[in-house]
């Protein structure tokens, strides 16, 4: 889903950083290959202790936390196609995404 | 069974101006003041590493825990609350079942292609089965005396006689074959397909492929009601339960279900189901009558979600995240008088602090301070 709309938004200038957290051993070999078998661009994160998680009240995965251009959060959750679309859209500020897939 | 145990908050109440110690995503305003309580919640003990499937042996009241990345089976007792042993399997075990006439268990160890056979008294592994690629999921037959299992990379469902110990058939399902149920009054098993977002429904008599449905996005788990002849399938990227009846495997509809659900079970009452909320860290109970009547916050990122087989309103949930079994007793007699209400992220509408954590790639760490000006998405996500 998530490398869909990357695609579907590579024009807009929206990142989308994945952040591996909960691995419980090994995270950087398990997220490692994790990526790579479902071909995760290169820029990943390792929350290793889940810290960061804790700290920004995620409780659960996926979770997506949607950060606008002055820093502010606009959007928590978004784990089904049309939540992601809908929350993507209204942080581009548009009412649909702009490139088709 | 401890009914005894430390009692939390009966049910959840919207959160009022946390700052630093911020709410979970997931709580929601269940019940307006004075109505009963939903749902207890009995305790939470820690198990392992990313503790999936749970089987309960009704006799001793002991759980039983997949924790698949300690690569070993907890042994919870229920009634105090306490771990009383640990026993090493195969790598990854995720599912696990109890067949009670011949005091074993079994675990579904993905990594090495085979079922570890647990000896209930001495909690010895008594030896492996093997079955197809990457065995995920486990269905019971008891009267049959066999096991269905879910093998997601070889895009089978072996059969394995518990009694022999041994697989006696393989019939083809599809990529990402994993979590399978078994129907005994239409003698049918389903297997799910979490790639191929379909069901392979088996004629368990002739083991062979009765019917191919086609079900939402990313399904994961399935479970049976036998009170009703319907089965369930949890579709984990679309969050619904696709509703099937199990005569005819005609498609009754989809319930929506909170954030990523990977875990269900139905309750013996025949009315309700449990799913294991992963996106959002909880635990619904969803009324058949197509609304959500509880939620329950458990612990991180949890999955599987099992029904104490003495005591149905008892209900064990794996959190994966946090590495624990939460134990829920359901208070509901039937659907609440209230339904939910959604609260927001406690983070929403305000600016994300900044934050540093290191590079997959690189090691490095990496600021937040280098996308500031930008427009982006924190994807939290797990191997697992």
């Amino acid at each position: 889903m998530l490398e869909q709309l990357r695609r579907r938004t590579s024009r807009s200038g929206l990142e989308i950083i994945p952040v591996n957290v909960w691995e419980g051993v090994n995270p950087f070999v398990e997220a490692r290959n994790f990526c790579d078998l479902w071909g995760i661009p290169p820029t990943v994160l390792v929350d290793e202790d889940g810290g960061l998680a804790a700290r920004f009240a995620v409780r659960g995965v996926p979770t997506n936390i949607f950060v606008d251009s002055d820093g502010t959060v606009t959007a928590v959750g978004g784990s089904t196609p049309e939540e992601l679309e809908s929350a993507t859209a209204r942080l581009l500020g548009s009412s649909s995404l702009i490139d088709p897939a | 069974m401890g009914h005894g145990a430390p009692e939390s908050s009966p049910y959840e109440q919207a959160p009022a101006g946390e700052t630093e110690d911020w709410a979970p995503s997931c709580r929601v305003t269940a019940f307006s003041d004075g109505a009963p309580p939903a749902f207890r919640v009995l305790g939470e003990i820690e198990v392992g590493l990313d503790p999936e499937g749970v089987a309960v042996d009704p006799r001793t009241n002991l759980a039983y825990v997949a924790c698949s990345r300690s690569n070993a089976v907890t042994v919870v007792d229920l009634g105090s609350q306490t771990v009383v042993d640990r026993i090493t399997v195969g790598d990854e075990p995720i599912d696990i079942a109890i067949d009670v006439a011949t005091n074993r268990v079994f675990t579904a160890d993905a990594r090495c292609d085979q079922l570890s056979v647990i000896d209930t008294e001495s909690h010895k592994v008594l030896g492996t089965v093997g079955v197809g690629t990457y065995p995920a999921g486990l269905g019971y037959d008891e009267a049959g005396r066999r096991l269905f299992v879910g093998d997601t990379r070889g895009c089978t469902m072996s059969v394995v006689d518990v009694d022999l110990l041994e697989r006696t058939a393989t019939v083809e399902a599809e990529l990402g074959a994993g979590a399978v149920a078994y129907d005994p009054r239409n003698r049918r098993a389903y297997c799910v397909n979490f790639v191929a977002g379909s069901v392979t429904v088996v004629d368990t008599e002739t083991m062979t492929v009765y019917q191919r449905l086609v079900v939402g996005e990313g399904p994961c788990a399935v479970a049976v009601n036998p009170t009703r002849d319907e089965f369930y399938v949890i579709n984990s990227l679309a969050s619904t339960i696709a509703r099937f009846a199990g005569s005819t495997c005609d498609h009754l509809g989809d319930l929506a279900v909170p954030s990523a659900p990977v875990g269900l079970a139905a309750g013996a009452s025949g009315d309700r189901l449990y799913t294991g909320n992963r996106g959002d860290g909880s635990m619904s109970i969803m009324g058949l009558d197509g609304f959500e009547w509880a939620r329950v916050r458990v612990g991180t990122a949890p999955g599987g979600v099992t029904v104490h087989p003495q005591d149905p309103r008892l209900l064990l949930v794996a959190n994966a995240g946090s590495g624990s079994l939460t134990i829920i007793e359901d208070l509901l007699d039937g659907p609440p008088a209230t339904r939910l209400a959604e609260v927001a992220h406690p983070l929403v509408g305000t600016k994300l602090p900044e934050f540093s954590l290191p590079d997959l790639h690189t090691g490095e760490l990496r600021s937040s301070r280098q996308w500031s000006e930008k427009k982006y998405i924190l994807n939290f996500f797990a191997s697992w």
